[in-house]
């Protein structure tokens, strides 16, 4: 994958004048040695571990310039591709970080689902004068505008190996948001004839779909199992260490926890965590594991009906819940509370730069200010007009306040969290709150109409950075339901994500998150965490932030009794270690 | 006796109609569609998911293209959750396995129900009907998700005997056989029992005894026939309960039937599915009860059924 921007930091590193050490297990293109690749920051900060060809040649950390990028993004095939990697700090540490490829060597060109080079319209960066003020998000492109013009999506085929993304500005997850589901390759060859006939959902079906993982399916019996097998076309095929694997699909919680513990199950899934009722049995066993997940669970304000769309009532209702006590007696699996939106064990250099700031003591969402503070929070109500007295029998009351109506989809852990929510904002405010539960759709049409006060929502990373939750506030965002919008913020999240410097540009998300924790648009309850149990035997089992456990690490330990280090089935060779996601 | 059968067979075609009309307008009138998404999806593509499953036309055009599918094809249409799926397939590879353990429950249950009933009646007021009708009651009190854990706990995670769920082998149908049927076979009991008392106390009865019949011929030549009327009248609607009530079932013991898209369905606003398993529900049911009719004739020789 190559990323050219107009904005891009060139470097002057000249890349590799021959195959660098540590190449046997890839072939060097000695054909392309100058590369092809444009210069754009790609890796930043420590968080990213830049791994080698073999084990323990890891990359030290820093920023890198990829100066040739001759990979793609899937990997099936062979091993013939890399990102050639150099620092940008004029030390001359240089690498390479192996990549993988659209579909084995045979594949032919027009096995790509992306046309040609040639058969799509060029971009040009000069036919359009100035870059425009409000790119969408990556991924996002407006559909009208791809309709009149496909070439504005700026994403083509150089040659049979190599797919060529144009970015509007130095996007340092650009990687990331490539691992994301939505952007796995398929096969054109497979899919286009169902399209032809017009039935183009039909190739996921067990005896038509072709995928590129290191496991293939093998029988799928619907929502019930899912047999994959070895896929005899993956690079690692000889080296993944379990053989089969059975997906139980299994509806209710009782029955999955059984089949556990009877032992047809190894591992309990990572779809949704331990329901709350069990954390406090389950927390205690070996098996159990529970990490942060780059989630965060909030309430929407319909910031245009009243009382919330006076900014001091929704910020009196933030500083009234004390979230500690939700995560500790409520939710009770591992979450933290939040006072601000972007998970503080964010990756892209967030979590690096607020733990930066709490080594400062400067971290300002854990100031009073920010946090439970009702005693702010009752006199910002009365600011606003609804001024809470004290009755020595009744506890406090908010004088012409009008209830208020929370919304949340039918589902028991968000009762429980909504009912705990009313009695804090009853307790610590005199505000009465009615609950209404609606199932999904339902609710969904009624958010959309508008046709609500306070809503339960969240948002889960779709990448790495905290750009992915930004992305929610903003005006034009189909995930901003709250009719807030902020020209001050928006040109902050416009400036941040252009800045190249870590440091500066997370210093900016920083302040575009203080509006947020100023207006309150949304109200952020708890990070989210994610729990499950895995039975001591299976090894090569990497929680991580992403909750992302790939099978191709894990291996069965036969004698697991005698304590062993946690270690991948084989070294991680082309991807990420799996503790670097 | 025929021509009662076909013709009865023939009043299920309106009644079905009227199902599907009722069930098809009805979903579609509820709030909020297939496709609603947290994201706002963009116009075109709505208008494109809605123009593919037809939604865009009047209710009216939709339900007509429907029908004739359904009536000339077979085809129920394509799930609007599960997009590569047709609903005709969802319902063929669920139906049987509801159809199994259904099945399955009824004759346990009738071999469970019918001779405690029947014990009850011949053994009136003494210990022995105590038992059985306190045995009953317990069993028509206890919900089936209160006496599935305890099945599991007991036989599959204390003891070991059987597997806690899934639908593999003859060992996995048998918690979840008992689950459905006690319920079931402890209404059956009751059932039984009250028709057999009201058998044995009639003249026929009596004249038999008086006879000097065996109690043995009395009750098996005699009196069962009659006494399970109740019992057989029972089956039809009980089928289709047990077949509707096997959601709870098949959730605890995981296993792949119908019961989950009853209420997943609706929730996901899949119209087709909806539509589909109320066909099937509602033709079962009716199936079920032509069939109790036709069986009266062979239990209760009053009973003319060309009337």
């Amino acid at each position: 994958m190559l990323t050219r921007s107009p904005v891009g930091v060139k470097t002057t590193i000249p890349p590799f004048p021959e195959a660098p050490k540590g190449l046997e297990s890839i072939a060097y293109d000695a054909a392309n040695e100058k590369g092809t690749g444009e210069n754009l920051q790609l890796f930043t900060g420590a968080d990213k571990q830049v791994r080698a060809a073999e084990p323990g040649q890891a990359l030290p950390s820093g920023d890198y310039d990829v100066v040739g990028a001759r990979g793609a993004v899937s990997c099936n095939g062979e091993k013939t591709y890399y990102f050639e990697v150099v620092a940008r700090d004029g030390s001359g540490r240089r690498g390479v970080l192996p990549g993988c490829m659209l579909g084995p060597s045979s594949t032919p060109p027009s096995a790509l689902l992306v046309a040609k080079w040639d058969a799509v319209p060029t971009f040009d960066a000069k036919r359009r004068v100035d870059p425009p003020e409000d790119p969408q998000a990556l991924g996002f492109v407006d559909a009208g505008a791809l309709g009149s013009d496909p070439s504005v999506v700026g994403v083509r085929v150089v040659d049979e190996r190599t797919l060529e993304i144009e970015a509007e500005f130095p996007t340092p997850y650009i990687l990331d948001t490539l691992s994301h589901a939505t952007s796995y390759p398929v096969r054109r060859d497979i899919i286009e004839p169902f399209e032809a006939k017009g039935e183009p959902d039909m190739w996921t079906r067990p005896e038509s779909i072709v995928t590129n993982g290191p496991y293939e399916i093998d029988a799928w019996k619907f929502r019930y199992e899912i047999r994959m097998r070895r896929n005899p076309h993956h690079r690692h095929h000889d080296k993944l260490k379990i053989h089969n694997i059975v997906w139980m699909c299994v509806e209710s919680y009782v029955s999955s926890m059984n089949l556990y513990k009877s032992g047809e199950l190894d591992y309990i899934g990572d779809n949704g965590s331990l329901p709350p009722p069990y954390k406090p049995v389950l927390r205690e066993r070996k098996d159990y594991k529970a990490a942060p997940y780059l989630g965060t669970y909030w309430y929407e304000f319909n910031t245009k009906v009243k009382p919330l769309d006076d900014v001091r009532v929704r910020k009196a209702l933030n500083l009234a819940l004390d979230k500690a006590q939700l995560t500790e007696k409520v939710t009770r699996g591992g979450e933290r509370a939040a006072t601000h939106v972007v998970p503080p064990f964010m990756g892209g250099g967030y979590s690096e730069h607020v733990e930066a700031l709490k080594a400062k003591d400067a971290d300002l969402f854990a100031t009073p200010e920010y946090s439970f503070n009702p005693e702010l929070a009752r006199e910002l109500l009365g600011q606003a007009g609804y001024k809470v007295v004290l009755d020595p029998k009744d506890g406090y009351r908010a004088e012409g306040m009008p209830a208020i109506e929370l919304l949340y989809n039918t589902s028991e852990g968000h009762r429980a969290l909504a009912v705990a929510i009313q009695a804090m904002w009853k307790n610590h405010l005199g505000v009465a709150v009615q609950l209404r539960n609606e199932e999904w759709h339902v609710m969904l049409k009624n958010v959309r109409d508008r046709n609500f006060q306070v809503v339960r929502f969240g948002w889960i990373a779709d990448y790495d950075h905290p750009q992915t939750f930004m992305d929610t506030f903003m005006a034009k965002s189909p995930n901003n339901r709250t009719g807030w919008s902020s020209t001050a913020f928006e040109s902050l999240i416009h400036k941040a994500r252009r800045t190249a410097d870590t440091t500066e540009s997370m210093k900016l998300y920083r302040e575009a998150e203080k509006i947020l924790a100023d207006e309150v648009p949304k109200l952020p309850l708890y990070f989210y965490a994610k729990s499950t149990l895995v039975k001591p035997h299976v090894k090569g089992f990497f929680f991580n932030r992403r909750n992302e456990q790939l099978v191709h690490w894990m291996w069965i330990d036969e004698d697991w009794k005698v304590e062993k280090p946690n270690e991948p089935a084989f070294p991680p060779e082309t991807f990420p270690a799996p503790g670097a996601f | 006796m025929l021509a009662f059968i076909v013709r009865r067979l023939l009043t299920i075609i309106p009644t079905l109609f009227l199902v599907a009309t009722f069930v098809f307008v009805l979903v579609r009138l509820a709030p909020g569609g297939p496709f609603d998404t947290e994201r706002e999806v963009p116009a075109e593509v709505k208008a494109a998911l809605d123009a593919k499953f037809r939604l865009s036309d009047p209710i009216s055009v939709q339900y007509k293209d429907w029908l004739v599918g359904a009536v000339t094809t077979g085809s129920l249409g394509p799930s609007m959750k599960y997009h590569n799926r047709t609903v005709e397939e969802l319902i063929g590879m669920t139906l049987p396995v509801s159809m199994e353990l259904g099945l399955w429950a009824m004759l346990v249950a009738v071999a469970i129900g019918a001779p405690l009933g029947v014990l009850g009646a011949v053994r009136q007021n003494t210990w022995k009907d105590s038992v059985a009708m306190a045995a009953a009651m317990l069993g028509i009190s206890v919900p089936r998700f209160v006496l599935a854990p305890l099945l599991v706990l007991v036989f599959a995670l204390k003891l070991y005997w059987l597997p806690v769920a899934r639908w593999e082998s003859w060992r996995h149908l048998v918690l979840p056989v008992i689950c459905a049927a006690l319920p079931m076979a402890a209404y059956i009991a009751r059932l039984a029992r009250a028709g057999m008392l009201e058998v044995i106390r009639s003249d026929f009865v009596r004249t038999a005894r008086a006879k000097g019949l065996s109690e043995r011929v009395i009750i098996t030549r005699h009196a069962l026939k009659g006494g399970m009327l109740p019992v057989v009248s029972f089956l039809g609607p009980g089928f289709a309960g047990l077949l509707v009530g096997s959601l709870v079932v098949e959730k605890i013991f995981d296993i792949p039937g119908m019961g989950r898209y009853l209420v997943e369905s609706v929730l996901n606003k899949d119209y087709n599915l909806t539509a589909g398993i109320a066909l099937v529900y509602g033709g079962l049911l009716m199936v079920s009860n032509a069939a109790v009719d036709v069986a009266y004739k062979f239990l209760d020789p009053r009973v003319e059924l060309d009337r």
